[in-house]
C-alpha cells in the first residue's frame, strides 16, 4: 500500500519520525500527495533554485502563492506561471494536456487575475514514430481545445523532437493575466473553526490519485491508469463562480485556493 | 418502462468529412480492405410510459424535436420493454 | 442612441468583445442578457456572440436554443427587429430555425484561425445597406464548425431572393473553392432570413472594430446598422 501511494521505504521512515508513529490511511494519503513530485518538484528543487527570484517591482514571489505577480505600473500587474502535465499528457495526451492548460488558467484566476493569453513548451521523441505523432496531435489538440472553449487564446509556444524524449513528453502550459494591485486575493488562510467552501464543477472519480500518479515512473502498465488523468470540462469552468468570489464582493472570505492537484490538501493542510 | 436504442447517421445527401478521414486513416494503418465508413451517433433513452404505441411515438416526438438535427441527420430505432441503460 | 443586448449563453465567450466593440467603440447604449432572463427589455439590436455554448454538446448550438432567452429573440425577430448571430450565434439561429440550413463540421476536419476576405453579396438588407456591392471586407474567422449545409431547395431560394450576405473570397474578390476556409456550400459565410432582419455571419465583425486588431472592415457593419435604424 505505501508503495502504491508513490512513498519509498526511507520517506516512509521519515514518516513515522515526524509522527512519532505509524500513519493512518488519510495521513499516508497526504503525505502521498504533498511529498509528491509533482507538488513538492523535490527532484527539481536544485535546478530550480539556480534561477533568479528577486526583482525590483515583484507583488507575489515564485513559491508563495498560486502564481507570481509583477507590479507594470498604473496600478496594473501581470500574474502569470508555467506548469508541467507531463506524465498525464503520456497515458492520455488530448485530457493530459487539456487540463494541464485548465490547471495553470485557474491558478491564474484564483489570484483574481483575468487570464488574456496561454503559451506553451513542448517536446516530444522522434517524430518518424507513430507513437509520437499520437501524443502530439493528441496534446496539440487538448490545448487547442480547453483554450478555445475557454476563451483564451494561446499566442505562442515551442516544440522541439529528441529521441531523448521518447516515452515521456514534457507537456509545459503557460498562462498570464492581467490584476488591479488592489485586487490580489492570496491563498494562505488561519484561525480555527473557520467554515471551509469548496467549490466547482462536478467531477467523476476519474483523476483520483493524480499527483502520486504524476509522480510515478511510466511503464507499459501506466495504460491502466489512465483514470487519473483526469477528464476536463472547460465549458463548467467558464461558470465557476471563484472569481466572483473575491475579497471585494465577499469580505467574510479570508483565502481562495484553487483545488487542483494536491491542492485541496496543502490549503488546509498547509506545507 | 420503454428502452429505445436511437442510431444517428448524417444523411446520405451529406458530406462526411469525419468518416473519410478516418477511413483514410484505416487504410493507412495497412487496412486497405476497409473500403466506406459514416460516422454517427448513438442514443439510449429510457422513457416511463405504459404502453408501446405511445412510448415510441413520444421517443420520435424527442427525437425530431431535440436529439437530431432533421436537416442534416437522420435516425432508427429499436424499442425494448423494461430495459436497463448500459451505462 | 441605439439600445443593443448581447445574449450570454454559458460556454459564450465572445460576449466581452462584442460589448466593447459597440459600446467603446461605436457608442452604443449595450447591456448584457443571460439567457435565462425572458424579457429583451426593449432594446434595438440583439447580438446573439460566438463562443461553444453549452460546451457544443449534443449539436453546437442545439441546447441554447432552448434557452428562455430565445423566446424573445423570437418575438423579436417576428417584430422585424434586427438580430445578428455571430460564429456560435449564427450556429444557434439555425438550430432555432430563425435562418434555415445547418452547421457541419470544416471540410478540413481543423479548427480554423484566421483572417479572411469576405465579398458583400447583397446590400438590401439594414446590416450592409450603407456598403456597395462587391465590397471586400477583412474579417477574422475563428471556427470549427462553419461548413454551412442547405439543400439544394433552400439553396435556389437563398439565390433567387438574394439572401446571401456575404461569401469567402479571395482579396480581389474571387469565389473560387481555394479561398473557401471551410467547405460552406457557395462559400457563404453570412445570410439572411425571409424578412432581412436577422442576420447570421460566421466571421468575428466585433474582432475587426479597431486598427489594433488588424482590421477596422467589421465596423462598416456596425455603422450601416447605426444608419439604417435611425
Amino acid at each position: 500500500m505505501i508503495a502504491a501511494h508513490g512513498i519509498t521505504d526511507a520517506e516512509y521512515k521519515k514518516i513515522v519520525q515526524i509522527l512519532g508513529r505509524d500513519p493512518n490511511f488519510t495521513e499516508l494519503g497526504i503525505f502521498s500527495v504533498m511529498w509528491s513530485e509533482h507538488c513538492s518538484y523535490k527532484n527539481s528543487k536544485p535546478v530550480l533554485k539556480t534561477f533568479p527570484t528577486e526583482g525590483p517591482n515583484l507583488l507575489v514571489r515564485a513559491g508563495e502563492e498560486n502564481a507570481g505577480i509583477v507590479d507594470i505600473g498604473d496600478g496594473l500587474a501581470v500574474c502569470f506561471k508555467i506548469e508541467s502535465h507531463n506524465h498525464p499528457s503520456a497515458i492520455e495526451p488530448f485530457q493530459g494536456a487539456a487540463t494541464g492548460v485548465g490547471g495553470i488558467l485557474r491558478d491564474i484566476f484564483t489570484m483574481g487575475a483575468r487570464p488574456v493569453l496561454l503559451m506553451n513548451s513542448l517536446r516530444f521523441g522522434n517524430l518518424d514514430t507513430p507513437n509520437v505523432k499520437r501524443l502530439l496531435r493528441g496534446v496539440v489538440s487538448g490545448i487547442a481545445h480547453y483554450g478555445n472553449c475557454i476563451g483564451v487564446p494561446t499566442l505562442g509556444g515551442e516544440v522541439y523532437f529528441d529521441e531523448s524524449y521518447e516515452g515521456n513528453p514534457l507537456v509545459n502550459a503557460m498562462a498570464l493575466g492581467i490584476i488591479k494591485t488592489d485586487e490580489i486575493v492570496k491563498g494562505k488562510a488561519s484561525g480555527i473553526g473557520n467554515p471551509v467552501y469548496y467549490v466547482g464543477a462536478a467531477t467523476g472519480r476519474d483523476g483520483l490519485g493524480g499527483a502520486a500518479f504524476a509522480s510515478k515512473e511510466l511503464s507499459e502498465e501506466s495504460h491502466e491508469d489512465r483514470p487519473a488523468v483526469q477528464v476536463g470540462d472547460p465549458v463548467r469552468v467558464t461558470f465557476n463562480p471563484l472569481p466572483v468570489l473575491s475579497r471585494a464582493t465577499v469580505p467574510e472570505v479570508s483565502f481562495i485556493a484553487q483545488c487542483a492537484t494536491g491542492k485541496f490538501c496543502r490549503t488546509l493542510v498547509g506545507s | 418502462m420503454y428502452k429505445a436504442e436511437i442510431n444517428v447517421t448524417l444523411k446520405k445527401s451529406v458530406l462526411d468529412p469525419q468518416g473519410q478521414t478516418v477511413l483514410h486513416a484505416l487504410s493507412s494503418l495497412g487496412y486497405q480492405d476497409a473500403k466506406a465508413l459514416r460516422i454517427g451517433k448513438y442514443f439510449e433513452l429510457i422513457v416511463d410510459e405504459k404502453d408501446r404505441k405511445t412510448a415510441e411515438s413520444r421517443i420520435r416526438e424527442m427525437c425530431d424535436k431535440v436529439l437530431i438535427n432533421p436537416v442534416i441527420e437522420e435516425y432508427s430505432l429499436q424499442l425494448t420493454e423494461n430495459a436497463v441503460l448500459r451505462g | 442612441m441605439l439600445k443593443a443586448s448581447v445574449v450570454v449563453f454559458p460556454g459564450s465567450n465572445c460576449d466581452t468583445d462584442c460589448y466593447h466593440a459597440l459600446k467603446d467603440v461605436m457608442g452604443m447604449d449595450v447591456s448584457y442578457v443571460w439567457h435565462k432572463e425572458r424579457e429583451l427589455a426593449g432594446c434595438d439590436l440583439v447580438v446573439i456572440p460566438g463562443g461553444f455554448s453549452y460546451g457544443d454538446y449534443l449539436r453546437t448550438g442545439a441546447v441554447a436554443r432552448f434557452s428562455p432567452v430565445m423566446e424573445s429573440v423570437r418575438k423579436h425577430a417576428a417584430q422585424g427587429r434586427p438580430v445578428i448571430g455571430i460564429c456560435n450565434g449564427f450556429q444557434i439561429l439555425l438550430e432555432a430555425g430563425l435562418l434555415p440550413g445547418a452547421m457541419l463540421r470544416n471540410r478540413g476536419m481543423n479548427f480554423v484561425c484566421k483572417h479572411v476576405w469576405l465579398r458583400v453579396d447583397d446590400t438590401n438588407n439594414l446590416f450592409t445597406g450603407s456598403l456597395d456591392e462587391g465590397s471586400l471586407l477583412n474579417i477574422p474567422i475563428a471556427h470549427g464548425e462553419g461548413n454551412y449545409y442547405c439543400d439544394a431547395d433552400t439553396l435556389k431560394r437563398l439565390q433567387n431572393e438574394s439572401r446571401i450576405v456575404f461569401r469567402y473570397s479571395s482579396e480581389e474578390g474571387s469565389t473560387l473553392e481555394e479561398f473557401n476556409p471551410n467547405g460552406s456550400v457557395e462559400n457563404i459565410a453570412g445570410i439572411l432570413n425571409e424578412q432581412r432582419n436577422v442576420l447570421g455571419m460566421m466571421p468575428h465583425p466585433e474582432r475587426a472594430t479597431e486598427d489594433l486588431l488588424g482590421s477596422r472592415d467589421g465596423r462598416r457593419i456596425w455603422e450601416s446598422i447605426l444608419a439604417q435604424t435611425r
